[in-house]
C-alpha cells in the first residue's frame, strides 16, 4: 500500500481541482440528457374527422397490434396522428411497467391475462361507449368477459380471439384426437407435448381428469392435477414456450400431438405438414384481447379513433385472414366469405359453446406454484 | 555428409523418446485441437446456424431444408420499425461509448492514481452496476424517472433517458478495464519522463496514454456491443423510442418473424465482424496494437474488484 501521504494528498487535489469541473459538466450532461425531449400534445376532446384528429398517439401493445401491414392503414387514414409503439412480451410484464410508471394512451391486454387485473388497479380508464360506433356489433358473449365490463362501466374493447386445441400430425396420428386424454396417450410418449403456461396446462390437467370448471378447483383438485402431471411428466419431450418452438418441434418430426392453437397448424400447413386442428370434447380454452385507454391517457380523441379503427370489420377481416383469430365485431360475417368464417371459426363468439372464457383463477399464485412444481419435478 | 547427417538428426531425436511419450503427446495434441474444435462448435455454431437458417425457405427453423431464398432479407430491409430500431440503437451506442470511455478513464484515474478517503466506498458505488441486475436498474430508473415526471413535468422517456442510464451501467466496465491496465502501469516511467523535463500534459500523452490506448480501445468495443445489446435497460427507459434489443423481443412472439429476425442478426454479426476486422487491420498497420488491445481484453478476466477498491 503506498503511504506517501504528502504527494498523494497534493496529487489529490490538483486532481478535484481538474475533475471537480469536469464532473459537474458531466452531471449536468447526464441530467440534461435525460430531461427535457419527448413530445405529446392534447388535443381537445370530441369526435372528429381523422383529419382533425392530430397528435402523438402512444401505443402499448404485443407487437401483432402494431404489424406494419396492419397498422398501416390507421397511419393513411389519421395522416396528423403520429403513433409511436412499444411492445411487450406478456401481460404480467407489462402490467409490471405500467405500474412502475410507464404511460401511453392505448393499451393492449388480453382477457386470459390481465385485463380485470388492470381495471382493478386502476390502470384502464372507463371508456364513453357513445364514442365506439362498433360496440353494439361486438359478439354479446365477448361483451360479458372478465373485465370488459366492471361495475357496469366499459374498459376495454374485446377485438379478437382464439381457443387452444389439440395439434396432431395426421400422418402420424389416422383417428383424430378428440380428448385431452389424448395428450397422455401412452403410445405417444416422449412425443407429445403441452404449452409452459400454468393457466393452459393446469386446465388441460384438470379436464382431463373430469374437473369440468378448472378455474374454480379447490386446494384437493389443484394438488390432484399436480399429482396427476407429475406423474405423466414423461409423457412431454418439453413444455414449448413459444409458436417458434412448437412449429419447429412439428416438422422436426419430435412432436406429433400437442395442445395449440389453429395458428400454429395453419402455419405448419403452410409449410407443407399435415398437421391439423382438433378440438376436445371436455372444454376448449378461449383466450380474447383486446385494447382500453390508460388511465392518464393524454390524447383520447386519438386514442379513441385508434379502438374504434381495431374494432372496424375491415381490420378484424385482416386479422381472420392473416392470423386466423376469431374477431369480435359481427359484421365480420357479413363480408367474409363462407370458407374463411369456417376455417377461422368466426361463429364460434356467437355462443362460445364448449368454451372455457379463460381468464386467471382467483388463486393464481397458487396455480404458478404448482406449475413450477411440476416442471421442477 | 553434413546433409546426411542434418537429415538423420530428426530421426535420431525421434529415436531418444520413449513411444509412451510420444504417444501422449500425440493424444495430447489431438485433445487440444478437438477441444478447441468443439469450443469454436459452440461459440460459432448457433451464429452459423442462424445464418443458414436465414435463408431457408420455411418459416419454421427446422430441417429438412425447403430451398434458398433472400425474401427474409427483403422484408427485413423493408421493415419500417425494424430500420428505426437498428438506427436509434446506433445512436444511443454512439453516445454511450465515447462518453463511457472518458468517464471511465478518468474514474480509473481516480481510483488507482489518487488516495482520499472515500476510495473505498466510490470504488464499490463504480463497481456496483457491473454485479447488479441490469433488469433491476432498469425498473429502478423507470420508478425514478416517472418519479421526476410526476414531480416536475419535465422528463418523457426517450433515447434520452436510455443514454443517461446506459452510461451509468457501462462506464464502470471501461473503469474496469482501465483501471487493470493502469495497475501494471510502472510509475517510475512517468517519473523518469518528468525527471527528463517533461510537462505534465507530455507525461500524459507520451508514456501514459500509448501505454492505455490498447485497454481503452477495446472497452470502447465493450462499451458500444453492451450498448447496443443492451435489452434491459432499453425495454425500461426507451419510452415509445424503439431500440433494436426490443423490437426483437417483441417480434420473436410470432413465428413467422422469426426468419426475419435471423436475417436482420445474420446482417448484424457481419457489419460487427466487418468493424472489428478493420479496427484490427488499423491497429495492426499502427504497430502491434492488435495483440495489445489482445491483452487488455484478457484484463477484463482478471479481478475487477481489486481494480475498482483500489488496493495495490
Amino acid at each position: 500500500m503506498n503511504r506517501k501521504v504528502g504527494p498523494a494528498i497534493r496529487k489529490h487535489t490538483r486532481a478535484r481541482r481538474r475533475f471537480g469541473p469536469f464532473a459537474v459538466v458531466t452531471a449536468a450532461a447526464l441530467i440534461a440528457s435525460a430531461c427535457g425531449g419527448g413530445s405529446s400534445s392534447a388535443p381537445p376532446g370530441g369526435s372528429a374527422a381523422p383529419a382533425a384528429i392530430s397528435g402523438t398517439l402512444r401505443l402499448f401493445s404485443y407487437s401483432d397490434g402494431f404489424a406494419p401491414a396492419y397498422i398501416k392503414s390507421f397511419t393513411e387514414q389519421y395522416p396528423n396522428v403520429h403513433l409511436v409503439k412499444e411492445p411487450f412480451g406478456n401481460g404480467d410484464e407489462a402490467v409490471a411497467k405500467m405500474q412502475a410508471g410507464f404511460q401511453a394512451d392505448v393499451v393492449n391486454s388480453c382477457v386470459d391475462e390481465n385485463t380485470l387485473t388492470m381495471v382493478q388497479d386502476g390502470l384502464y380508464q372507463p371508456l364513453d361507449v357513445s364514442r365506439i360506433p362498433d360496440w353494439n356489433n361486438i359478439f354479446p358473449a365477448m361483451k360479458g368477459l372478465p373485465g370488459v365490463q366492471v361495475d357496469g362501466k366499459v374498459y376495454m374493447i374485446p377485438v379478437d380471439a382464439g381457443t387452444a386445441g389439440i395439434m396432431y400430425n395426421a400422418d402420424v396420428i389416422t383417428t383424430p384426437p378428440n380428448s385431452w386424454m389424448d395428450l397422455f396417450d401412452p403410445q405417444y410418449q416422449g412425443r407429445a407435448a403441452i404449452e409452459d403456461n400454468s393457466t393452459t396446462a393446469i386446465d388441460i390437467g384438470a379436464l382431463a381428469n373430469g374437473i369440468t370448471d378448472p378455474l374454480s378447483m379447490t386446494p384437493d383438485q389443484l394438488d390432484t392435477v399436480k399429482n396427476f402431471l407429475i406423474a405423466h411428466k414423461g409423457q412431454f419431450r418439453t413444455y414449448w414456450q413459444s409458436d417458434s418452438d412448437i412449429t419447429s418441434l412439428f416438422k422436426s418430426n419430435e412432436v406429433v400431438i400437442s395442445s395449440g392453437y389453429p395458428g400454429n397448424a395453419k402455419i405448419l400447413q403452410r409449410d407443407g405438414m399435415n398437421v391439423k386442428f382438433a378440438v376436445a370434447k371436455e372444454g376448449q380454452m378461449l383466450w380474447t384481447c383486446g385494447y382500453g385507454i390508460q388511465t392518464g391517457a393524454s390524447n383520447t380523441d386519438a386514442a379513441y379513433a385508434l379502438l374504434n379503427w381495431y374494432l372496424d370489420w375491415h381490420q378484424e377481416l385482416f386479422e381472420a385472414k392473416t392470423w386466423n383469430y376469431e374477431v369480435a365485431n359481427q359484421l365480420i360475417l357479413q363480408h367474409a366469405s363462407q370458407a374463411l368464417i369456417e376455417d377461422a371459426s368466426l361463429n364460434a363468439p356467437n355462443s362460445f359453446a364448449n368454451a372455457i372464457p379463460a381468464s386467471p383463477p382467483e388463486n393464481r399464485a397458487a396455480w404458478t406454484q404448482v406449475w413450477q412444481e411440476v416442471k421442477a419435478a | 555428409m553434413a546433409e546426411a547427417a542434418g537429415a538423420l538428426r530428426p530421426v535420431a531425436i525421434q529415436n531418444r523418446i520413449p513411444a509412451r511419450l510420444r504417444t501422449r503427446r500425440r493424444f495430447g495434441l489431438g485433445a487440444r485441437v478437438s477441444f478447441v474444435l468443439f469450443a469454436l462448435l459452440v461459440l460459432y455454431g448457433p451464429l452459423i446456424l442462424l445464418a443458414v437458417f436465414s435463408f431457408n425457405r420455411s418459416e419454421i427453423i427446422s430441417l429438412p431444408w425447403s430451398g434458398f431464398t433472400t425474401t427474409y432479407y427483403h422484408e427485413a430491409l423493408g421493415n419500417p420499425d425494424l430500420r428505426n430500431s437498428i438506427l436509434n440503437s446506433t445512436i444511443v451506442a454512439l453516445i454511450v461509448a465515447p462518453l463511457c470511455v472518458v468517464i471511465g478513464t478518468l474514474m480509473a484515474f481516480a481510483l488507482t492514481r489518487f488516495r482520499f478517503r472515500s476510495r473505498g466506498v466510490m470504488g464499490g458505488l463504480v463497481g456496483a452496476p457491473l454485479i447488479l441486475p441490469w433488469l433491476v436498474i432498469g425498473i429502478a430508473a423507470l420508478l425514478f424517472y416517472a418519479q421526476i415526471q410526476r414531480t416536475f413535468h419535465v422528463l418523457q422517456l426517450s433515447l434520452r433517458t436510455v443514454v443517461a442510464t446506459q452510461v451509468i451501467c457501462t462506464f464502470p466496465l471501461v473503469t474496469a478495464i482501465v483501471s487493470a491496465q493502469l495497475l501494471r502501469f510502472e510509475r517510475s516511467q512517468e517519473e523518469a519522463a518528468i525527471d527528463l523535463g517533461a510537462s505534465r500534459f507530455q507525461v500524459f500523452r507520451y508514456v501514459i496514454m500509448p501505454h492505455i490506448t490498447p485497454a481503452i480501445a477495446a472497452s470502447a468495443i465493450f462499451a458500444f456491443t453492451w450498448s447496443f445489446n443492451n435489452f434491459e435497460i432499453s425495454y425500461f427507459t426507451g419510452g415509445f423510442q424503439l431500440l433494436f434489443p426490443v423490437w426483437a423481443y417483441g417480434t420473436l412472439r410470432n413465428a413467422p418473424n422469426l426468419p426475419i429476425i435471423n436475417a436482420i442478426s445474420t446482417i448484424i454479426s457481419a457489419v460487427q465482424v466487418i468493424l472489428i476486422v478493420l479496427a484490427w487491420w488499423i491497429l495492426r498497420r499502427r504497430g502491434g496494437g492488435a495483440k495489445a488491445i489482445l491483452g487488455a481484453l484478457s484484463a477484463e478476466a482478471e479481478p475487477t474488484v481489486t481494480a475498482l477498491t483500489g488496493a495495490e
